[in-house]
């Protein structure tokens, strides 16, 4: 039975809801962590609390799908009639759990209107690509995360990063690589189009970093993003020097030896008579 | 043209990073899409994956985007991935993402395509020419020894490149990359050493050795023979072709990383990954 409506739906909860749904079956813990804290996060009122945040990512990212879902029905991209089956945590239905979480991502459906079913299949494909794993732990870091982790983790990739600038020779050990992916990808991997101002509409708006000064949670978060920022930085300015560094090198290798010589006394002018990228420490790199 | 997006997203269970674009209509190729540095299937390719609502070259068309990790995968066995997996979309539909829960994409989800076209961006493209001098490789190697040779779907091909990095990387071609592909891929990259580093640059093994194999093998196999889309100005890559390619086309005023994102302005790479050719 060809039923195009519905095939986009059942592909959709493959994509968006199966994995967050087997996060939270594969790991109870973290599940029932969550949901402990958002029953004492009700008790406290507003008192704004971090903690199990593996599992707060993943029920946020599973209100936000049902967004996506209701968006899709409006615009004729999903089918109403199809029975998709009410998604449980736990034993919470999702609905009830929403207002509490909404905490975190604000009132989601009601902030969207109505989408073109083109647009609407363009945006769900950019968002399924920019849940990358480094891009879930980035947000899991800045948005959930309680201090401690969010201390230790910054202050690896921040290790690393002088390491690199003070040894721009340095090759690093995968799992050091691995622990501080979410530093060299998490911003990266964001779904943003400067210009274009719908993106703001969309579901995904709570963990656009462009909204994020709407959040209570906001202030904390900003205070580790800038440090991830700080933190790139360094990176930015190690790799210019690596590029620079190669670029000699290849020079010498292109010269004979009398020339190679004379290239290691002007090799600074030279590169900027070739027309190099530098990098300013204000603006990082750029193009002479 | 029928309202609403012509074809449907559909993310490859057992392969992490492969999505498959399922056509609508009737479906009569397969075009095979490798990104390159830390690409990703839409954003690498920018509005392929929509092309069908207003291109009907395109709209019967299934488009599979091969998905890796150009920071941690070896070159090599990206290419041995793409060939040995490629049997299970060619020539006939993938199986499993033509019926979900009962319910099919369109009517004819059996009859196997009749035409095969891969494209390649940047280290993409160079994975491809490993995978397609293997299989061809294979061939002989299975003939002489008097067997049947396995994994030759990808020999059907018809190749087409967009700034290939078949001749590794240009001097200084790391930042041209930070621009192209952001820090923290070459960061990465460049920290771990990855193949993706090492293996780019100017006269590398894994450069050489491609390039001898795919000349040496390009006599009898037409099909390794390249019809290549440059940038211009491109700061990633060394613009070189192999001997054996055909007479790339050049255009002005697109990067490395713009290259080959059709959109309503550019429309070339459309056009030239249905046909290999400019206009």
């Amino acid at each position: 039975m060809t039923d195009i409506p519905l095939y986009r739906l059942r592909a959709f909860e493959a994509s968006f809801i199966e994995p967050h749904m087997l996060f939270l079956e594969e790991y109870p813990q973290a599940r029932d962590d969550a949901l402990e804290l958002l029953a004492l996060h009700l008790m406290a009122g507003d008192q704004f609390v971090r903690g199990a945040s593996h599992g707060l990512l993943r029920m946020c990212l599973l209100v936000e799908s049902e967004a996506w879902l209701e968006a899709g029905r409006r615009a004729g991209y999903f089918p109403y009639a199809a029975g998709t089956p009410e998604i449980v945590i736990g034993e919470v239905p999702l609905d009830k759990l929403a207002a509490r979480l909404g905490y975190y991502t604000g009132p989601l459906q009601e902030a969207f209107s109505s989408a073109d079913p083109n647009r609407l299949a363009t945006q769900l494909a950019l968002e399924a690509e920019g849940l990358t794993p480094s891009r879930l732990e980035y947000l899991r870091l800045l948005i959930f995360a309680e201090n401690d982790e969010q201390r230790k983790r910054i202050e690896q990739a921040e290790q690393v990063a002088a390491l690199f600038v003070r040894r721009p020779d340095i090759t690093m050990p995968t799992d050091a690589m691995d622990e501080i992916s979410w530093v060299l990808h998490g911003p990266d991997d964001e779904i943003y189009e400067e210009d274009d101002p719908s993106l703001m509409e969309w579901p995904s708006r709570w963990r656009r970093e462009q909204s994020w000064h709407e959040r209570q949670w906001a202030e904390n978060a900003q205070n580790l993003r800038d440090r991830v920022k700080r933190c790139r930085q360094q990176f930015e300015a190690a790799i210019a020097q690596v590029a620079l560094d190669e670029r000699r090198a290849g020079e010498l290798q292109n010269r004979d030896v009398n020339a190679a010589a004379e290239t290691v006394g002007y090799s600074e002018a030279a590169a900027v008579d070739a027309d190099i990228l530098y990098w300013d420490q204000e603006d990082g790199i750029g193009n002479e | 043209m029928s309202a609403g997006p012509s074809h449907t997203r559909y993310e490859v269970g057992d392969l992490p990073g492969w999505v498959l674009y399922v056509s609508h209509s009737r479906a009569v190729r397969l075009v095979v899409f490798v990104h390159g540095f830390r690409g990703k299937a839409v954003a690498t390719w920018d509005e392929f994956s929509s092309s069908g609502h207003t291109d009907l070259w395109w709209r019967d068309t299934d488009m599979l985007f091969v998905g890796y990790d150009s920071a941690h995968d070896n070159i090599t066995a990206v290419a041995d991935r793409v060939r040995t997996n490629l049997r299970k979309f060619y020539p006939k539909p993938h199986t499993p993402a033509m019926n979900l829960g009962g319910t099919t994409p369109r009517d004819d989800t059996s009859t196997p395509y009749g035409e095969l076209v891969a494209l390649g961006h940047s280290l993409g493209g160079l994975v491809l020419r490993r995978a397609m001098a293997d299989a061809a490789q294979d061939r002989l190697d299975s003939e002489t020894a008097g067997e049947k040779p396995q994994h030759q779907e990808i020999l059907n091909a018809k190749l087409r490149l967009f700034s290939p990095a078949s001749a590794g990387f240009r001097p200084a071609g790391m930042l041209g990359l930070v621009k192209a592909s952001g820090l923290g891929t070459v960061v990465e990259m460049y920290l771990r050493r990855s193949s993706a580093y090492t293996d780019l640059q100017p006269g590398s093994e894994l450069l050489v050795t491609t390039r001898n194999r795919t000349e040496q093998l390009a006599p009898q196999f037409s099909q390794l023979r390249a019809r290549i889309l440059w940038a211009n100005p491109d700061d990633v890559v060394n613009t070189e072709r192999y001997n054996t390619d055909f007479v790339a086309e050049t255009v002005d005023q697109q990067s490395h990383s713009t290259v080959c994102k059709p959109n309503p302005q550019y429309g070339l790479p459309l056009h030239f990954g249905a046909t290999g050719r400019r206009p």
